[in-house]
């Protein structure tokens, strides 16, 4: 009873909010729409046991990644959107899309085309979501995708240095 | 314990311990004037009531009746919601804070004086605290003021600098109890000082050390304390991201800084200093209870905080970044790596 009234109330806010991302006409209110509709999801997180993940969303995504894309925003000082002005084409492509993925949506989750099954609601082992445990399946069955990850970061990482570093001074003008 | 006897417990708690760190924001505010009057050789508030006692009970009626100004270039809605978000991540943080032993009320024992003893504690703080750069970046931003948007990228930037090392400093107490449970580093520090994480036995002493400190260096930054309180440099920002807010929207932010103080404290002493276990298992000190211990460490740990406001000027902005990211978490860094080491030399 309980954790349905919590479920219902982290999972309308979400909608709510993540409606707001996409129709608020200024940038920062999306930014802090995009926001809760994450505090939101973590919410959902905890509900399903999942604490560890459900923090770490939090401090990574709010804490760090929204942080600095309303860094940006508040430097380029984007107050207000300018309309769109779309071609007919566009409007037609635009359309077409989202009808194409919301009928994706709707031939996966459906069971009566695809069969797919919604797997059986399972208690959750004692110590599911903690650190302990998502380590121990970090560091042994999921190691190499995990090591793999952190390659592509790192990679990710010296390309934006390289991107974003002054040019060399063989290229500046000699005093 | 059901569900039920869960919440009405919780309530209880929070009940009782809300009022308290509301109060102690208040007398916190006596304390530093008072301390900063004595280490510049004046007196500090000694008008109303003996002491001055009453000060911060004035300061709270006249902040109270001032006018409520939002100006017209600010963005109402994150304006007002600014100020809420502050104060509400600095209450939310001390949740998980075990603030002593299991006690009694009227005959039911209620268990730890901590409002819940959630199995990822630690990173429920950081998650807490990551969120309260929200507060002061939003009311920068909000207040369509320039002086303000600097105060709150200055913040951010800062806040997301120093958040680095402050996650890392812990890693010891959390590498060696093997949990994020406040509970569980609390018990582990038992029996005496020579068990606190800052005197961690064997190999484990300099990082034990290192560790406070570089969580000390961080809380001052990340609660925007000299010297590092560049966001709201008065002599370059005129007052940072809260120029514009007056009355009880100003107050919030004000008590803000001062629970995100208190909870540093309690943190570090949490962490470091054995929560609310005495120094030492012997008689004299075992006469006074736990909520006794936990308070004096906090004391001193704010008094702390208030001598380095009265003692060191503030950073330059460039020399901030340079510290943080350049000497802060290098060290922060090599201080995993000395835990590490020092665990496995330990056993």
């Amino acid at each position: 009873m309980l954790s349905a009234i919590f479920f219902w109330m982290f999972a309308s806010a979400a909608c709510f909010f993540a409606f707001g991302v996409i129709l608020a006409r200024n940038p920062m209110h999306s930014a802090v729409s995009l926001v809760a509709t994450l505090i939101a999801l973590a919410g959902l997180f905890l509900q399903l046991h999942a604490e560890f993940l459900a923090w770490i969303l939090i401090i990574v995504y709010t804490g760090a990644v929204m942080v600095l894309i309303i860094f940006v925003i508040s430097l380029l000082n984007l107050h207000r959107e300018e309309p769109i002005n779309l071609t007919l084409a566009r409007r037609f492509g635009i359309t077409f899309v989202g009808i194409f993925g919301f009928m994706i949506f709707v031939y996966l989750f459906t069971d009566s085309l695809t069969g797919f099954v919604y797997p059986k609601k399972l208690p959750a082992p004692e110590e599911f979501g903690s650190a302990a445990s998502l380590a121990a399946d970090l560091f042994t069955r999921y190691l190499l995708p995990f090591e793999l990850a952190s390659i592509l970061l790192t990679a990710a990482v010296i390309g934006a240095v390289v991107i974003a570093r002054k040019p060399c001074e063989e290229e500046e003008p000699k005093e | 314990m059901n569900l039920g006897e869960l919440a009405l417990y919780s309530i209880v708690k929070i009940a009782i311990l809300f009022p308290l760190v509301m109060l102690s924001v208040a007398y916190l505010t006596w304390l530093e004037r008072k301390l900063l009057g004595r280490f510049q050789q004046r007196l500090g508030p000694h008008r109303v009531g003996p002491f001055g006692l009453l000060q911060p009970i004035a300061d709270g009626v006249k902040l109270f009746f001032k006018e409520d100004i939002i100006p017209t270039n600010a963005d109402r809605i994150l304006f007002i919601l600014a100020p809420v978000l502050s104060m509400a991540c600095a209450l939310m943080a001390i949740a998980v804070i075990p603030f002593g032993p299991s006690f009694q009320l009227f005959g039911y024992d209620l268990g730890r004086v901590q409002i819940a003893d959630v199995n990822v504690g630690l990173l429920y703080i950081f998650g807490i605290t990551s969120l309260s750069v929200y507060g002061v970046f939003l009311a920068g931003w909000s207040s369509g003021n320039k002086y303000s948007l600097l105060g709150a990228l200055r913040s951010s930037a800062q806040i997301f600098s120093y958040e680095l090392t402050l996650g890392l400093s812990v890693i010891i107490p959390l590498m060696a109890v093997g949990s994020l449970k406040m509970s569980g580093i609390v018990d582990s520090q038992a029996d005496g000082f020579w068990n606190w994480w800052i005197l961690s036995p064997k190999w484990l002493v300099i990082p034990g050390l290192l560790g406070f400190a570089l969580y000390l260096i961080s809380a001052f930054a990340e609660t925007n304390r000299i010297p590092f309180d560049l966001p709201e440099a008065e002599t370059e920002l005129v007052a940072g991201y809260h120029l514009e807010y007056s009355s009880m929207k100003f107050a919030m932010f004000f008590m803000a800084e001062y629970v995100n103080m208190i909870t540093a404290a309690s943190i570090a002493t949490t962490l470091f200093l054995g929560g609310w276990h005495s120094p030492l298992p012997l008689a004299p000190f075992t006469w006074f209870p736990g909520w006794f211990w936990f308070a004096a460490k906090v004391f001193v740990i704010l008094f702390f905080f208030i001598w380095v406001r009265a003692t060191f000027p503030r950073f330059r902005y460039d020399q901030l970044m340079h510290f943080g990211w350049k000497i802060l978490l290098p060290l922060a860094m090599l201080n995993v790596f000395l835990a590490a080491v020092g665990l496995l030399l330990a056993g």
